[in-house]
């Protein structure tokens, strides 16, 4: 990993990318939202607290923020308790992630935009 | 990859779709006396499945992702006897055999079938906000 795309970018490269899965998953608990038995299920970004203790304890600027690899995990995350058909996904909080996480995405690719846009003012010298 | 989450949603709207052409069906054949079968017409009902997830998706770096599909539009038996002395399919007692509809029930269904595919429908524009979000990094 260069020094130029390491760091900051990297990480919210992997912001990116989590923003894109979970929107599969939440995408799924829409589609499933009548479905007889089915559980919902999340996305959980287990770097999460990995990096905010990293940037708290060695404020190293070399150090990549996010690690080399993306840890995600799936969990099941009823939204209450199962209905009568055994479905657990309740579509009001399923359509406020949906947005939530659309927003989450816009900030992170708006953030690596302000990165790029940095490094292309660097490099034309105005 | 994006195109994973729209397929997700597409099976929904396809279900969903299924599901309210099941209930203009029911709603359309809710005083019908005859059919092909013999009989009045009986009440149908959509039934939903998750997908199993395909076989490339079971793989360990896949997340193992279910859209949803129609697996059977099932025939309920029950009928209503309703007392129609003047009807021509009336029997010796005056009675007919009706379909067992209560469109009160079919509107009530068909909003949520509605409901549910608008809710598909927006989670389809939240990930077409977010790939053309992603693609005006290029620029």
């Amino acid at each position: 990993m260069s020094d130029l795309f390491g760091g900051v970018v990297e990480a919210l490269r992997q912001a990116s990318v989590f923003a894109t899965r979970r929107h599969e998953l939440i995408a799924e608990n829409v589609a499933n939202a009548e479905t007889p038995r089915f559980k919902a299920r999340d996305l959980s970004f287990a770097h999460e607290l990995d990096l905010a203790k990293l940037v708290q304890s060695a404020p190293d600027p070399k150090a990549p923020l996010g690690g080399s690899e993306l840890d995600l995990r799936i969990l099941n995350q009823p939204d209450g308790p199962a209905k009568l058909d055994g479905n657990d996904v309740d579509i009001d909080k399923q359509m406020v992630r949906v947005t939530q996480n659309a927003l989450y995405h816009n900030v992170v690719v708006q953030l690596l935009k302000a990165q790029f846009d940095g490094l292309k003012s660097a490099i034309n010298g105005r | 990859m994006p195109h994973e989450a729209l397929n997700i949603s597409a099976s929904a709207l396809s279900a969903q779709r299924t599901r309210l052409n099941v209930i203009a069906e029911n709603l359309a054949n809710a005083n019908t006396t005859k059919t092909l079968q013999g009989g009045p017409y009986r009440r149908r009902v959509t039934q939903l499945e998750s997908e199993a997830p395909a076989f490339a998706s079971l793989l360990p770096d896949q997340t193992g992702l279910r859209g949803v599909k129609v697996t059977g539009v099932v025939q309920l038996p029950e009928t209503r006897r309703a007392f129609m002395p003047g009807h021509p399919d009336a029997d010796h007692d005056g009675y007919v055999e009706m379909p067992n509809i209560n469109p009160v029930m079919e509107m009530a269904d068909m909003m949520a079938a509605t409901r549910a595919y608008e809710a598909n429908v927006s989670a389809i524009q939240a990930m077409k906000s977010m790939a053309q979000k992603a693609l005006e990094l290029g620029r």
